[in-house]
């Protein structure tokens, strides 16, 4: 053993959570909305004055003309949301769901009616432990468990520190809603 | 007093990216957010490895050739990897990108080949901001890029006037607090990405942690460590992460490397930059450095030691 491991402490895991260290967070919520629908129109296209909303379901055709864009797996359903100023059409807001490496994540694409991407911003997030949350076992360590805590924007488990998540499936969602953009701009 | 609280997340430095922040006002709260992911979008865009657009991917295909200018903040990154490649006595080394795209962790990128004696130590930098590389080599800061990021998104929040702001980039994250309220810290346990570890509450500090596994990675290339040893190449993958609480994101971000490779021999580099570490084993122990349950607001050590 080297000698710099005298300053060195070793712990066991297990004697961590007896400690009741696991007390001091509060349960994780399953799906945090960090933006709604509307706040994500306004942000995008603030100077509109209208806008007009529809859902897409996408036809299985169209879901595999898209796999050949990028491959993710996506709902099937889009919503569009046109963004208006007067009789000028500003703009597209999509809102849709890609699966990544482990949840679903919900998010906005705003493009300009120059056909750019104006903003991307993901309104719904479960967290990366967000699929654990719903098996039993991991529910259970937090049962019953709530701990006021000094400030008030901690309120759930977010800081977990140790992943690096790819968010390669969300460059593949805005891939495809590009295409998308284009085929229906074109078929119009 | 009324504040407003908000959390934005969005895709950039290759993760997602979450920012939580306090302010006095509403107004404020949106302003600051915009311009800390403003923040980080510039440091994304100068030295992403992925793009050929980049400062960085332009360096790696000219730097060899001619000096090449570099803004602001890629020299002050690369200043910081060679200060940290010498304090480490070159394990910590930003051009071990080779090694990474041999084995996929990168994507091959269009610049000539680099050297395979190439390292650290051929990288010049100048005071105008001009960079020049001795030999052809493909430079990768992503060992350090990310925690700079973060740490240029908490100054634009102090800027705003925020009073409490936490921006967690995939794990490496810092915490900024105006009346220095503590804020939890949990991280994922090495031999089961499901289970969380609880450690205490940070305030006023950065956190980075670096675990062998990578989430949702498959194949052929899952046994390996994403942690490049330039002395002996690519590692396979250990049930071990490390996680280090320092001042500054950039600084811990760094270490977490360091660590990773030098184990507890890393004490003395520590406590030279006022940081401290944990290295967790599955299944169950954790080696905690001097000062690491005090970061984390602990007047001892909170758990006892495994069985023998």
């Amino acid at each position: 053993m080297s000698k710099s491991c005298d300053s060195w402490s070793t712990v066991s895991l297990v004697s961590l959570a007896s400690a009741g260290l696991s007390a001091l967070c509060p349960p994780t919520v399953e799906a945090a909305q960090y933006l709604s629908v509307e706040q994500a129109e306004k942000a995008a296209f603030p100077e509109a004055d209208r806008f007009d909303a529809r859902v897409l379901r996408l036809t299985p055709e169209q879901l595999r003309s898209l796999d050949a864009v990028a491959s993710v797996r996506q709902r099937g359903e889009v919503r569009q949301i046109e963004a208006w100023a007067g009789s000028k059409l500003l703009g597209t807001l999509y809102v849709d769901d890609v699966l990544g490496k482990v949840e679903w994540v919900t998010y906005a694409v705003a493009i300009g009616a120059d056909g750019a991407v104006r903003s991307l911003e993901i309104l719904e997030y479960r967290e990366t432990h967000g699929y654990e949350v719903r098996t039993p076992s991991w529910r259970k360590q937090f049962a019953g468990r709530r701990l006021e805590t000094p400030f008030h924007f901690g309120d759930d488990i977010k800081n977990i520190s140790g992943a690096t998540l790819s968010c390669s499936h969300l460059t593949a969602g805005v891939q495809r809603l590009l295409a998308l953009h284009a085929q229906l701009t074109k078929s119009r | 007093m009324s504040s407003c609280s908000l959390r934005r997340i969005r895709p950039w430095l290759g993760t997602y990216v979450h920012i939580d922040v306090t302010a006095p006002d509403s107004h404020r709260a949106a302003l600051s957010v915009e311009a800390a992911f403003e923040a980080i979008a510039i440091v994304h865009q100068a030295m992403s490895f992925h793009s050929p657009d980049s400062e960085l991917s332009r360096l790696n295909r000219e730097a060899h050739l001619r000096p090449v200018s570099v803004g602001v903040h890629t020299r002050a990154v690369l200043l910081a990897a060679r200060r940290f490649a010498q304090l480490s006595g070159g394990l910590f080394d930003p051009t071990v990108a080779p090694a990474l795209v041999r084995h996929q962790f990168l994507p091959t990128p269009t610049a000539p080949a680099a050297n395979q004696e190439a390292s650290w130590e051929d990288i010049e930098i100048d005071k105008d901001g001009q960079v020049f590389f001795r030999r052809p080599l493909w430079m990768d800061l992503g060992g350090i890029a990310k925690g700079y990021a973060v740490d240029q998104a908490i100054d634009a929040l102090k800027d705003y006037g925020v009073l409490e702001a936490c921006v967690n980039a995939g794990g490496d994250l810092r915490h900024f607090s105006r009346q220095g309220l503590r804020h939890p810290l949990v991280v994922r346990h090495p031999g089961d990405a499901s289970r969380s570890i609880p450690l205490g509450h940070i305030a006023n500090k950065a956190v980075a942690s670096s675990g062998d596994f990578v989430l949702g990675r498959r194949g052929s290339e899952i046994d390996t460590s994403p942690i490049v040893d330039p002395r002996h190449g690519v590692a396979k993958c250990r049930p071990r992460s490390v996680t280090v609480i320092a001042d500054s994101c950039c600084t811990a971000d760094a270490l977490t490397k360091i660590v990773s490779l030098l184990g507890q021999d890393a004490s003395p580099l520590l406590a030279e930059l006022g940081a401290s570490a944990a290295i967790i084993e599955a299944p169950d122990t954790l080696h905690a450095s001097s000062g690491f349950w005090s970061a984390l607001g602990h007047e001892a050590s909170p758990g006892h030691a495994p069985h023998a």
